[in-house]
């Protein structure tokens, strides 16, 4: 498209804008890329594209495995432009893409990676034009801007060019719905012989088939829908992965990717299921690229995945854990309860939800729908090794609702006005870990409350 | 007693598990039958005292109207006859007469003349105060759809914050005898305790004790005070 002055004026503006907020020690990542567009709303349509691009998207895992592809891009020391510091919305790819073009609008890479919110997609998608996408996974997320899966893939499907070639993960029957015409490669986990499956998800979305609506019949269920999947009546089933992950048991440490009839071996830690698949999309979309495999195992091997979602630390005797509870995410939050229920060797547990997105306003704008949370699979939680619930914010009596209707233990629910009490009235001497669930709107304050909680261990612990 | 969630499996979404739980905790005698699409609904041929139907995409929306077109008339004596029916979240667009989207149109089961116009990217979002005969009912709205030609419908009740069946229409969801129909998500009978005892009390002709009532009291009573200090109830337009 030509460029105008006004896109020039956009770019130049916004570049000015970068250099003032370095200067000031400013996080540049979405303001830029706000009055770039706000000057020349097609600002992407004019901007130099770099000669490849590659997005990551769909509603789990997409800064794992964009973290991934960048890593293994840094090893190959090849400069690319991202936003793994940034926001995947339109202003942070648009900021991604000013600091990636030189003021006479030549791009300084000849890669772009960029993770995408799916629901944004169509406003980047259609100029940026990629050459590869992966669609890691499509669950329900927030009702308030992502509606339903079925909305998400009609996005998708819109906004994916027909020329990209797409990467999807082959046990989702959504996901593999964006492919349509378009080339393709599939992904795929096998069953694990000793992995604990979940069928009794409160959300199943796969029940009827998404092309005739009648019953689909499964002959494996990991979780949700991501499962093997069979409509007796229209046929529709798990398309033939081009890669196929393998884990001999699910604490194995080498993970097996099968291409071709050609096996290669990841050799690091996959310390779940999710960084299982996150692994083989990456694998899958070098696959596509045709790139060498053996090489790409090789650095995949190397990588330490480094995850703001979760982190565990021993203070004297006490664990502390730190774990990603997105906010208005019923599928995140229900891995996530799952997998504290079967954490063997943790103990008795103290939780600290902390992952209401206004709690840490005294005075919030907005009341937030949190419908959400009766999608969500609390009822793992009742357990009798969970001894704390500590629940605060605006929203904690509907948090302490839905836990009491999941039939965990009301005697054990500390309800404290703020989310910051809740590590001020945790009771120490009842627990051997206490797991912070922070939101993505609160990480920093989930952060300083592990700090608090850190030095209340050292002072009262014996 | 006998309560049947239409095609469980398709209006389940945006936590109307929730309902259900309700349901199923204040009446742990009952039985729940959850009929499969195009099966023959249990209500058509069985007395069923209390009906309800969830939130779906709006492909589901097609099929369920494709599915109960021929049991119109039983749902017309449902509610000519006082019957209990609950349509929470966008179910109740499916009660009226067309759907219109992108151009297209979807005869409804034109129970009501409304029509219901779905935006196919916008989504309207608010937190909803709706005043009705059970008292101040609060909920969320988040939503493809407005609705037009309402005044011929019976409105469940007049919202005083948020929007109703438009952004310029206060009005919301139908009250038909005992048809209850509201797009408030929540889930309704979760978040709004004394409706819930209420309503259900009046349809079984008898007091129920509700179950969670406590709890539930007081996450309502949290709700609306924040719903009465707040600034902002619709959050996009």
């Amino acid at each position: 498209m030509k460029q105008t002055l006004r896109f020039f004026i956009a770019l130049w503006a916004s570049k000015s804008i970068i250099l003032l907020m370095r200067l000031l020690k400013r996080n540049a990542t979405h303001f830029p890329g706000d009055v770039a567009l706000k000057i020349d709303p097609n600002f992407l349509s004019h901007v130099s594209r770099p000669s490849h691009v590659i997005m990551i998207t769909g509603t789990n895992g997409k800064t794992s495995v964009t973290n991934m592809i960048l890593d293994v891009f840094a090893q190959d020391k090849i400069a690319v432009i991202h936003n793994a510091l940034g926001s995947n919305i339109l202003q942070g790819i648009t900021s991604s893409m000013i600091e990636g073009t030189t003021l006479t609008n030549k791009s300084k890479h000849e890669w772009a990676i960029l993770e995408v919110d799916e629901r944004s997609s169509r406003l980047m998608m259609p100029y940026l034009k990629p050459d590869y996408v992966i669609v890691n996974n499509l669950f329900r997320d927030s009702y308030r801007r992502n509606a339903h899966v079925e909305f998400i893939i009609g996005i998708l499907q819109n906004s994916i060019p027909e020329t990209a070639h797409v990467i999807v993960n082959g046990d989702d029957m959504f996901a593999t719905q964006v492919i349509q015409q378009r080339k393709h490669t599939i992904f795929s986990l096998q069953p694990i012989s000793d992995e604990v499956t979940r069928q009794d998800s409160r959300i199943h979305d796969g029940q009827l088939c998404p092309q005739c609506f009648h019953p689909m019949t499964f002959t494996f269920v990991r979780y949700h829908h991501l499962s093997h999947y069979y409509c007796p009546q229209c046929g529709n089933t798990n398309r033939n992965s081009d890669v196929v992950a393998m884990l001999s048991s699910i604490k194995s440490k080498q993970l097996h990717l099968n291409v071709h009839n050609q096996t290669y071996v990841v050799d690091r830690e996959v310390p779940s299921v999710n960084d299982a698949y996150n692994t083989a999309a990456v694998f899958a979309l070098f696959t596509a690229m045709g790139s060498d495999l053996a090489l790409r195992s090789k650095q995949l091997s190397s990588i330490k995945v480094v995850s703001s979602r979760f982190s565990e630390m021993m203070v004297k005797n006490k664990r502390i854990v730190g774990l990603l509870a997105k906010d208005q995410n019923p599928v995140a939050n229900s891995r996530l309860c799952d997998f504290l229920s079967t954490q063997p060797h943790w103990g008795r547990l103290g939780l600290c939800f902390m992952n209401e997105v206004h709690a840490h306003e005294d005075h919030p704008h907005e009341v937030e729908n949190m419908a959400y949370l009766y999608d969500t699979d609390f009822e793992y939680l009742n357990e009798s090794k969970i001894t704390q619930f500590m629940l605060g914010g605006h929203r904690r009596y509907e948090f302490r609702a839905r836990l009491v209707m999941a039939g965990c233990d009301p005697q054990a629910m500390v309800m404290v006005e703020k989310e910051d009490d809740e590590i001020d009235k945790i009771d120490l001497s009842q627990v051997d870990t206490i797991v912070l669930m922070y939101s993505t709107k609160n990480i920093f304050e989930g952060i300083a409350l592990r700090e608090k909680l850190i030095k209340r261990i050292q002072k009262e612990v014996l | 007693m006998i309560i049947e969630w239409l095609n469980p499996e398709g209006t389940m979404l945006f936590g109307e598990r929730g309902n259900l739980d309700v349901l199923k905790a204040t009446f742990p005698e009952a039985t729940f039958i959850m009929t499969p699409l195009y099966s023959i609904p249990h209500f058509t041929q069985h007395t069923v005292d209390l009906v309800c139907v969830g939130s779906m995409t709006e492909r589901m929306q097609e099929q369920m109207i494709l599915w109960l077109t021929p049991y119109k008339e039983a749902l017309t004596q449902r509610i000519q006859h006082d019957q209990g029916m609950l349509w929470f979240g966008n179910s109740c667009e499916i009660l009226g007469h067309k759907i219109i989207r992108s151009n297209q149109e979807t005869l409804g089961l034109n129970l009501y003349s409304f029509l219901v116009n779905q935006e196919s990217i916008k989504r309207y979002n608010a937190l909803v105060g709706l005043e009705t005969k059970y008292g101040l009912i609060l909920g969320h709205k988040s939503t493809f759809s407005l609705l037009t030609q309402t005044e011929e419908t019976p409105s469940f009740g007049k919202v005083v914050q948020g929007f109703g069946h438009h952004l310029t229409d206060p009005m919301e969801g139908i009250h038909d005898h005992h048809l209850i129909a509201c797009s408030l998500l929540g889930p309704l009978l979760a978040l709004n305790p004394h409706f819930t005892q209420l309503y259900l009390s009046e349809v079984l002709k008898k007091e129920v004790k509700l179950a969670f009532e406590e709890d539930l009291t007081l996450a309502y009573n949290a709700k609306r005070s924040d719903f009465e200090t707040i600034k902002h109830y619709i959050y996009d337009k």
